[in-house]
């Protein structure tokens, strides 16, 4: 096999996250890419909690449909999961329970708890598993020891020969005891050497990379490990990161430092977003930049917490009063999470507002392998400063923040920088800054601000494109749910369906002329988005006034798969 | 041959704008903006090295009026933007000003944590007891059963003390001013601006348009009480709850780590593991 699907699923705190960390680590050592899905309970311990892992020899774009190889850690486990592998997937659990229920497809047990308790160290099960999963993948186990090594290392070396030990025990016992009756065998290869890592952890090296050197934050489940990797990785940078009493604190501080000159960023969720919502305004009004990267989860109110949906896309275009021009942006891989966020910035700097990053939870916590950036052929932007004025002979005396230049964009002076001093406000103001409520002002001044957004049209990103263009049926997709519909496609065209597909990367504002381009071409362009109103459906025929959209929804707290997409490509081209 | 450059001290008026305030005749408020150019002009701090941030309300539009940088937030959130400033550039020297609604009711949850932090920076309380921007209504410190607007049976709420809160929150540096003492509030600003950490002013400045106190005021205030111990909190306490006089001085005053030290002394720390970007991709290669 070169393309493989494998699910660890069992009580959230008793290992199958780690334990499907460790495997995906271990299949990149084996030469394979790998997309990873995870749900887990909203709770610290307990509850089911499942890790899939998809493996294949050229980058997966999903987590897959049909499961190969499902492995459950307890009988709730096998209850709740076993037909994910249909009659041709293989399940294995522990020998110490007996299966719930009745499965028709190829069933091992393995003792790993005995075989654990054996070696001496009941907490070296994962390791038994882990272990025992290599012999039937077929996958050298010397891969696996490495990365235990690496995972472990420094527990000491006592502990680590008892996990070497387990896995080693755990092996032998698959490949000499377990009557084999499958076919799961992977083809390995030499070890990859691009990087793998989460959608949160490429946003992190993103920031770094487009000079963010200030994030201000409060923990937030999908988005705290932001906080957590920025608060470790940007001091040692020279960078500041401060965690602060809420949301309305974080985006406040992340203003001020913006105000001060620093390039700067937050990260939430929908919840966070929620409290930000005037601040978001002020940053609208006072055209100070600054970056928010929401990792939707589940709504609305407290929702579901540790659950993918892509429930705040109207949060994120329309949130906070009055007309609030910002950016939206939306990545679909862990590569995009990198890109996007340095996209996320420059647009910042050049368009001084607030730019979002519209992630969600399956992307935030998604491993996926990656090549690594160059960094020397990124493009960093900075924003326009009062000694860039008149060509670069500055402002002659007569500072006006809000200079409303031709394309919008103004003079930012930095305190202590400067010689240029203003008051930045949320009241409507003229030029100067200085408020001012005159009807032919506020016309004005409004223009400027919404003006700025052609700026992103020029530079922001633009859509993706795949499929096949003459095709009469189309496809839009944005965020995470990307890859499985351009896996959708492919399988449509083996079938002989063909369709073209379009993922959107900004949001806000559309790049209008090629939407609409793409849309011309079509008799009927389906939708698809994880939430319950399908909010992108909602404002293509709003904004671009499109008729033909079918709007495609999933509210169920999970991703879409492939097959889901292909079912309502082959529905709707039967209406063609 | 080296130049000689004549530099002018700066004078009060040289921190005026040509804004003009939008406050009442007899407002307190303009004394406050007074003492504010006077301790500029005292300690000669550039204007570009100033920044002046507000929230909403009357005394908010302050820093429209005073030639530095200024920042006209939202309301209630002065602390954790002039903290964000504050931490960004720690040479900048940062004022928050706004008035009782804005600081002790919707922005009062940012108090203990600015004083945690002991973020170096001066906080102007404008306190009139009063909502003056919305016309009227009763405020976190509108004395108790005050009949208005909103509240036509009168309030039912205690007052606040703020001067307790700072103390118990673990402001470092905290004082009461009053409008009509122009002089004390200038040195009290001076003390403040000098002070490294939260340095948090509670001004009794009287409202004449919708809660006028002025009277009233003038005869409860008092200066602090001779030899009073400003290292002594729990003296300072006793002060803060005397229900006769309104104390007006330096109720406590200590030294220790700035948000500005902290930040520096976990910089060195992270910096003990230097990294670059290029470190950074090979954690996940």
């Amino acid at each position: 096999m070169n393309d493989i699907t494998v699910r660890f699923s069992g009580e959230g705190g008793e290992g199958p996250i780690s334990a499907g960390e460790i495997l995906g680590k271990t299949l990149v050592r084996s030469g394979l890419d790998i997309f990873t899905f995870q749900s887990l309970p909203a709770e610290i311990k307990g509850g089911n909690a499942w890790y899939q892992i998809r493996a294949a020899r050229h980058n997966p774009q999903s987590q897959g449909d049909l499961v190969h190889l499902l492995v459950c850690w307890d009988s709730e486990a096998f209850g709740l999961h076993h037909k994910v592998t249909g009659t041709e997937g293989v399940l294995l659990h522990d020998a110490k329970f007996n299966p719930p229920i009745a499965h028709d497809g190829t069933v091992y047990a393995i003792p790993f708890d005995r075989i654990s308790r054996d070696i001496g160290n009941p907490r070296s099960k994962n390791a038994v598993v882990l272990g025992a999963i290599c012999a039937l993948l077929s996958v050298p186990l010397e891969n696996l020891e490495s990365e235990m090594w690496r995972r472990w290392g420094k527990a000491g070396e006592k502990l680590m020969n008892l996990n070497l030990a387990a896995a080693r025990a755990g092996n032998e016992y698959a490949r000499t005891k377990v009557e084999r009756t499958d076919s799961l065998s992977l083809e390995t290869g030499a070890a990859l050497t691009e990087m793998i890592l989460h959608g949160n952890q490429a946003i992190t090296l993103g920031a770094i990379a487009a000079g963010c050197d200030f994030f201000a934050g409060y923990p937030i489940t999908p988005a705290s490990s932001i906080l957590e990797q920025l608060a470790e990785d940007l001091p040692r940078l020279g960078g500041t990161v401060l965690q602060v009493e809420d949301e309305i604190a974080a985006l406040g501080a992340v203003l001020g430092g913006s105000f001060a000159g620093r390039k700067a960023m937050t990260a939430t969720a929908g919840p966070g977003v929620s409290l930000m919502s005037e601040m978001i305004g002020l940053s609208s009004m006072a055209e100070i930049p600054c970056v928010i990267v929401d990792a939707m989860r589940g709504g609305p109110s407290t929702g579901l917490p540790t659950k993918v949906e892509q429930s705040d896309l109207n949060l994120a275009v329309y949130g906070s009063h009055g007309d609030a021009p910002r950016i939206v942006l939306a990545p679909s891989t862990v590569e995009e999470c990198f890109y996007m966020t340095v996209d996320a910035f420059n647009l910042a700097e050049l368009c001084q507002m607030p730019v979002f990053l519209l992630t969600d939870s399956s992307l935030a916590n998604r491993a996926q392998t990656m090549r690594r950036p160059d960094v020397s052929s990124l493009k960093i932007v900075h924003r326009m400063r009062p000694a860039d004025m008149n060509g670069g002979s500055g402002t002659n005396g007569d500072y006006k923040r809000y200079l409303n230049t031709d394309d919008g964009a103004s003079p930012f002076a930095f305190p202590g920088q400067d010689d240029a001093f203003y008051t930045a406000t949320g009241l409507e103001h003229d030029e100067y800054g200085h408020p001012n409520m005159r009807p032919e002002n506020h016309t004005k001044m409004s223009v400027k601000r919404w003006h700025k957004l052609e700026i992103a049209r020029k530079e922001g990103p633009r859509p993706r494109y795949y499929g096949d263009d003459s095709a009469e049926l189309g496809i839009i997709t944005w965020g995470s749910g990307e890859g499985s519909a351009v896996e959708a496609i492919q399988l449509a065209a083996a079938k002989g369906l063909p369709v073209a597909g379009m993922q959107l990367r900004m949001l806000s504002p559309f790049h209008d002329d090629e939407i609409r381009a793409f849309y011309d071409k079509r008799k009927l362009v389906i939708v698809t988005e994880l939430n319950f109103t399908g909010q992108l459906a909602h404002k293509l025929r709003g904004d671009l006034g499109l008729e033909r959209v079918v709007s495609f929804t999933k509210c169920e707290g999970l991703a879409f798969s492939p097959l889901e997409i292909l079912g309502k490509i082959e529905a709707t081209a039967s209406n063609l | 041959m080296s130049e000689l450059i004549e530099i002018k001290p700066l004078k009060p008026g040289d921190y005026k704008t040509d804004v003009k305030p939008i406050w009442c005749p007899g407002c307190g408020d303009f004394g406050v903006l007074a003492a504010l150019y006077q301790a500029l002009a005292a300690k000669q701090l550039a204007p570009k090295d100033v920044v002046i941030v507000s929230g909403i309300g009357c005394s908010s539009r302050l820093p429209a009026f005073v030639k530095a940088y200024g920042f006209h937030s939202v309301h209630g959130r002065t602390l954790p933007v002039a903290t964000g400033i504050k931490s960004a550039n720690p040479e900048l020297t940062v004022f928050t000003v706004g008035g009782d609604g804005d600081s002790f009711a919707i922005g009062a949850g940012h108090i203990p944590h600015a004083c945690r932090r002991n973020v170096d920076l001066t906080a102007i309380v404008m306190d009139n007891e009063i909502y003056g921007l919305t016309k009227g209504q009763a405020s976190p410190t509108s004395i108790l059963g005050l009949k208005k607007d909103s509240t036509p049976y009168g309030t039912f709420e205690m007052p606040m003390n703020p001067i307790a809160m700072a103390l118990v929150y673990g402001a470092s540096f905290i004082a009461r001013g009053f409008s009509y003492r122009a002089k004390e509030l200038q040195q009290i600003i001076i003390q403040a601006i000098d002070h490294r950490g939260f340095s948090f002013i509670q001004v009794m400045s009287p409202c004449p348009t919708f809660n006028d106190t002025e009277e009233e005021w003038k005869g409860e205030v008092t200066m602090m009480p001779e030899g009073h111990e400003v290292t002594d909190k729990l003296a300072a306490l006793k002060l803060a709850y005397d229900s006769e006089r309104m104390y007006t001085g330096i109720f406590f005053k200590e030294d220790r780590p700035t948000l500005t030290d902290r930040l520096v002394d976990n910089n060195q720390r992270a910096a003990a593991k230097p990294t670059t970007l290029e470190k950074l991709f090979d954690r996940y290669g």
